[in-house]
């Protein structure tokens, strides 16, 4: 967990995955990449990184959406996704990624894998933070009146 | 989230090429910065072992996130499905802070671009506490609780809070013009709705 949320999406090998890294390669992920923004329009593309740049053992910067980095690590790619809101364009291209690759969604958040379902928020962002304040706002004054109530 | 599109985000990678000379420095400024908001010395770092680790050496300070997030924070039990399997043991629970905050452009926040290193980490470390000790069940849960919560720890300097304040209101607003732009494809919409309608599969 962190400030930028981030997601994996790749083959995570045994026991998770029958597939493992062999079988989605650095290339395999460029081709990929440029196979989804052929298919999606202009404003739901992500911008490829030509050349990539990075190393086997840190991983590869290959590409960005909405100003975020996308990183390539052993046939994993980790592409942030929560930041003040969702980002409904990353989170078309993790669920079109996995759809595509047929390949698993893990969220370090979550601590677990997540199905394309689940990936799709249920309500906005801003509805759990609203709450929270409400809730914040209400514990203060709360704790406000009882130590008026005990002075 | 770049505040100015024109201008490339840094990675990971150009900040370590940059800034790496500069690790002892950077890691005594983010135990200054920890100590001054009160994070005991048990919490000032993390200690993962295994293949699905991310910050194994305990350092307060690391180049290592790739790509930069600011921070991490993270206890056991957090990531039960690579734990149970494995690949994940958390020996030390804590946070750290990451070259992202060498970054002008992490957030989309003015008050951010002009903060300097030390009221950035403060940043990072209210972020990454309020998440540590947040209740919540789920990793989203935690991170709006901390957006709700990193501005009000009383130790903070005034500029670190500013900017805290700056980050919840832009979470309120709803005010990230990148975002806010790329929701407008009527195709992202039905990309996600299509896949929102398998729930009643």
């Amino acid at each position: 967990m962190s400030f930028v949320h981030q997601l994996q999406v790749g083959y995570f090998g045994p026991p998770f995955d029958a597939r493992t890294e062999a079988d989605f390669p650095l290339a395999n992920c460029l081709a990929v990449l440029r196979e989804y923004n052929a298919t999606v329009p202009a404003d739901a593309q992500v911008t490829i990184r030509e050349p990539v740049k990075g190393s086997d053992a840190r991983g590869w910067y290959v590409a960005e959406i909405d100003a975020h980095h996308i990183v390539y690590k052993r046939g994993i790619v980790t592409c942030p996704y929560l930041t003040t809101k969702y980002s409904k364009t990353a989170l078309a291209f993790i669920a079109w990624l996995q759809a595509r690759l047929e390949c698993s969604i893990y969220s370090e958040d979550e601590g677990r894998f997540l199905t394309p379902v689940e990936l799709v928020p249920k309500t906005p962002f801003l509805d759990q933070i609203v709450e929270l304040a409400k809730a914040s706002t209400g514990a203060l004054a709360t704790k406000s009146s009882e130590q008026v109530a005990g002075s | 989230m770049n505040p100015n599109p024109t201008t490339p985000r840094m990675t990971g990678l150009d900040l370590a090429d940059i800034h790496g000379s500069r690790l002892a420095e950077l890691g005594a400024l983010a135990t200054e910065v920890m100590d001054r908001l009160g994070i005991p010395k048990s919490q000032q770092g993390i200690v993962e072992v295994g293949p699905a680790a991310r910050d194994a050496t305990g350092a307060v300070f690391t180049f290592d996130h790739e790509p930069p997030q600011g921070g991490r924070n993270t206890r056991p039990g957090r990531q039960p499905a690579m734990e149970r399997a494995g690949r994940l043991e958390v020996k030390r629970s804590g946070i750290n802070v990451d070259s992202g905050v060498l970054d002008d452009n992490l957030l989309p926040l003015e008050s951010w671009r002009k903060a300097d290193l030390a009221t950035r980490m403060e940043v990072v470390v209210a972020h990454e506490i309020a998440e540590f000790h947040s209740p919540g069940s789920t990793g989203q849960w935690r991170h709006a609780d901390a957006l709700v919560q990193a501005a009000k720890n009383p130790r903070l300097s005034a500029a670190a809070r500013g900017v805290l304040e700056d980050h919840f209101r832009l979470a309120v607003a709803g005010g990230d013009p990148t975002l806010a732009g790329s929701l407008q494809s009527a195709r992202i919409h039905q990309m996600l709705q299509a896949v929102a309608n398998r729930r009643g599969q």
